[in-house]
């Protein structure tokens, strides 16, 4: 009870500092304002079904709401190191498996926070503008949206976290975490491809004859966590820049209203695992790290 | 005498970068970045070896190489001022301008080193994989193309240095440069139309507004020099308004494209200068304590 308690107040700390930092504040007001106008833009242009066109807010959040995540944990742990604060409070009766749970729980409820924020204001421009009806049955898809992005960010959280542990500074584990980021995220697309190309000797946009550099490169795709966000999200392998997609889905994602959630359930049940495994094994290796690291 | 000390400040700034790893990390990121995307946008022209040079991907070169501007300025001065060692340097006998000119001068020398290499990488890769032909105009419009992408990625390694000069820590301060680096290269056009519809209802990107605001943005101004285009943004406003497409477009002397762009040409050279002067004198007149 009472280390649980411990865990409690570091998470709680850990939440009021990310929340009135300026940093953190100025993000995401940045985040806000891009997604207002990327929405704002497609709620103008909308016909029909909203949510079909949430593929270019989706591609946005893809791609570099993961920004967000690496600003919320990548000086989690180096920063209390730098500043000497985590002697002194490691000298208190509290274990270290306390500090890292409260400090991991404090990132996590920041970003849910920050995914709220950002999606409901994506889904409250789009029903101003647009002035469509939202029924019973998007609104539990947008709850599964929610989820899967607060999923996909927080791998980034947990990466966040476990280079603060792993590195000297701050600094370096901000870019570290950044240049994962640009290549995980809104580069892969294009590497990939060309990885592909030049293994199999085949030009990526030549379309005859190219099966083999096409399974190649869906195979390569599936490092990136974001290839199983945007399968789950909008069925395609691919949002980043310049990649080349094969091997769609028959389900168009979450919002394909053709289709009931359980048949999206089991044509994409091994994405929504991934996204749920891969911040999992990230903070157990960060907490393992952090328990036998010398400080 | 003084300008030694500013070429001893500039040599140690120059090599400080290149053994730093999380900038090695970086430009290695940004190496296959440039590398991947000559390759993808050379493949759709492989047919017509004419129009290859203009498949040099000015876009992504144009969201892309604003980050080793600001990885090479965020940490100038904030830096040495949390180590201490900027107290240090200041009670030998040299001048605070020393300093930021020396600093200053060392990453521009840097810089200009890595933009003449990814300029490289991105013709290589079009020499190697598709065999374009380079004869001597060519050679010249590349000059020219570097020089112009110099120009254009100092303007944020000036921001970068500024900024780096008033915050307090680095994390901070790269924090900041890279939401500046979001809003002007990435999303800039995105936001301006959506600034633009809300104040006169259309979505056109035809109007005079959106022409007259995008000239806030250095990549506007890059882009018109480059490919004639008014923005190479993220979802931005992608409307040809020149009759020349830019520094490859081989139908027009090197004179014409003077004469058309002359002024993004003077935008391009002046705001990292501006920016400059901004940051010595901020630094100038900064109180130094730990």
């Amino acid at each position: 009870m009472e280390t649980n308690r411990n865990a409690l107040v570091i998470a709680q700390k850990e939440f009021a500092d990310n929340v009135w930092s300026p940093r953190f504040i100025m993000l995401i007001l940045t985040f806000t304002i891009i997604v207002f106008s990327k929405s704002y833009l497609v709620g103008m242009q909308v016909e029909g079904n909203i949510l079909n066109s949430f593929l270019d807010v989706a591609q946005f959040i893809a791609l570099f709401m993961p920004f967000m995540g690496i600003a919320l944990g990548f000086d989690a742990m180096n920063k209390e190191r730098e500043s000497g604060s985590l002697n002194v409070l490691l000298t208190h009766p509290l274990f270290r498996d306390n500090i890292i749970t409260g400090k991991i729980l404090g990132a996590m409820i920041t970003l849910a926070l920050v995914v709220c924020v950002s999606i409901v204001t994506v889904v409250g421009i789009i029903l101003v503008i647009s002035g469509t009806e939202l029924s019973l049955l998007m609104l539990k898809r947008l709850l599964i949206f929610t989820i899967l992005t607060y999923l996909y960010i927080s791998i980034f959280m947990a990466l966040g976290i476990l280079t603060s542990i792993v590195s000297k500074n701050a600094t370096n584990s901000l870019i570290y975490d950044i240049a994962v980021w640009l290549g995980l995220c809104v580069a892969f697309g294009m590497i990939v491809s060309t990885t592909a190309s030049i293994t199999t000797g085949h030009m990526p946009l030549d379309l005859s004859d190219n099966d083999h550099f096409l399974e190649l490169n869906a195979d390569i795709q599936k490092m990136s966590p974001a290839h199983h966000y945007a399968m789950t999200v909008c069925g395609r392998p691919s949002l980043s820049w310049l990649g080349v997609s094969s091997e769609k889905p028959n389900v168009h994602g979450i919002f394909d209203t053709e289709h009931t959630l359980g048949q999206w359930w089991n044509e994409l049940w091994t994405n929504v695992i991934i996204l749920l495994i891969t911040p999992i094994i990230l903070i157990i290796v960060s907490f393992i790290t952090f328990l036998r690291q010398d400080i | 005498m003084k300008s030694k000390n500013m070429f001893v400040i500039a040599q140690k700034e120059s090599t400080d970068h290149v053994r730093d790893t999380g900038f090695l990390v970086l430009l290695a990121t940004y190496t296959v970045i440039i590398f991947a995307s000559v390759y993808m946008s050379g493949s759709l022209v492989h047919q017509e070896s004419s129009a290859l040079l203009g498949s040099i991907n000015v876009t992504m070169l144009s969201r892309f190489a604003p980050l080793i501007g600001i990885v090479l300025g965020f940490d100038t001065v904030v830096r040495e001022k949390k180590s201490g060692s900027l107290n240090v340097l200041l009670t030998h006998p040299l001048f605070r301008d020393n300093i930021i000119a020396g600093k200053l001068l060392g990453s521009m020398l840097v810089l200009a080193a890595i933009i003449v290499f990814s300029v490289s990488v991105s013709i290589g890769t079009l020499l190697i994989f598709y065999g374009l032909e380079i004869g001597y105009t060519e050679l010249i419009r590349i000059a020219v193309f570097t020089v112009l992408t110099f120009f254009y990625v100092s303007i944020f390694l000036g921001i970068a240095i500024l900024i780096s000069t008033i915050v307090k820590t680095a994390t901070d301060s790269l924090v900041y440069n890279i939401v500046i680096w979001l809003f002007i290269c990435i999303v800039f056009g995105a936001i301006l139309k959506t600034i633009v519809a809300i104040l006169t209802g259309q979505i056109s990107t035809e109007g005079v507004l959106i022409t007259q605001l995008l000239n806030i943005s250095p990549i506007h101004h890059y882009a018109e020099a480059v490919v004639g285009k008014a923005d190479l943004s993220f979802g931005g406003v992608g409307v040809d308004r020149s009759t020349i497409a830019g520094i490859f477009d081989t139908r027009f002397t090197l004179t014409q494209w003077f004469n058309e762009f002359w002024t993004n040409l003077v935008v391009l050279i002046v705001t990292p200068i501006i920016l400059l002067i901004i940051t010595f004198i901020t630094f100038l007149r900064k109180d130094i304590t730990l």
